[in-house]
């Protein structure tokens, strides 16, 4: 079972995730691989977010299409949000450093995820992982500030 | 038609038909959910084309249909979304 071992602040878990069209994963199949290194974003980890979401900058730099509408419950009453389909990916170390490069490994997450455009204020992350993706995980988190999801 | 103004143009096209098919999507949205609960209607010019199982499905018959790209999908559900911290937070311009 891949895993990732990294760092948390005590306070947040932030982790690099992959955002991939999901038309463009469909397209594996004829060998068209996407660019994994150029959709790499910050994502916050966030048990308490039913699902996943996206800011607009990140959807707008991958060329994403909304799909639809869906109703989000906020401060104000409902409101309704883009709804884009992507899949998530994880980067995983796999080798030894060699020649100053570690050899890399990237998991795909299998299910479509139906994410939500969110107004994300400031530039520390890009996506908010929700309970969507991190139900299909085993998360761990560590107090000597080290946390481990298994997928 | 530069690349990217053609990008826009089709980007303003969608948003439209998303906001045209959501308003009629809401009005069939009770009975919809008689039937059709927790399925995806795929949905052009204002009108229901499909009903599918997945949004995948509802998708990949959009694309199909559409080559300009000009649908919405939605799900039959009128349950909200609970972004958790995120649904209750104001923006700082909203709060000020």
């Amino acid at each position: 079972m891949p895993c990732l071992w990294l760092q948390h602040n005590k306070s947040q878990i932030f982790l690099n995730v992959g955002i991939v069209d999901a038309n463009t994963v469909v397209d594996l199949v004829g060998g068209n691989r996407p660019d994994i290194q150029n959709n790499m974003f910050t994502a916050l980890l966030d048990t308490g977010a039913q699902v996943t979401a996206i800011s607009k900058r990140a959807a707008d730099k991958l060329g994403l299409r909304p799909i639809g509408k869906v109703p989000i419950q906020g401060v104000g009453g409902l409101s309704y949000h883009n709804n884009y389909l992507f899949q998530v990916a994880m980067v995983i170390p796999i080798g030894e450093q060699n020649a100053g490069k570690i050899e890399l490994a990237v998991h795909i997450f299998h299910k479509p995820i139906e994410g939500v455009e969110l107004n994300i204020a400031g530039d520390q992350f890009d996506v908010l992982l929700g309970m969507d993706i991190i139900s299909n995980c085993s998360l761990a988190i560590e107090g000597n500030g080290t946390f481990s999801l298994s997928f | 038609m530069k690349k990217n103004q053609a990008s826009v143009a089709r980007s303003s096209g969608v948003d439209i038909e998303i906001e045209r098919n959501l308003r009629v999507f809401r009005e069939k949205l009770q009975n919809l959910k008689l039937h059709h609960a927790g399925r995806y209607v795929l949905m052009h010019s204002e009108e229901i084309v499909g009903i599918y199982d997945t949004v995948r499905d509802a998708q990949t018959t959009g694309a199909a249909m559409f080559s300009d790209g000009i649908f919405s999908i939605q799900k039959v559900s009128s349950d909200p979304i609970n972004l958790g911290y995120f649904s209750y937070a104001l923006p700082v311009a909203a709060a000020q």
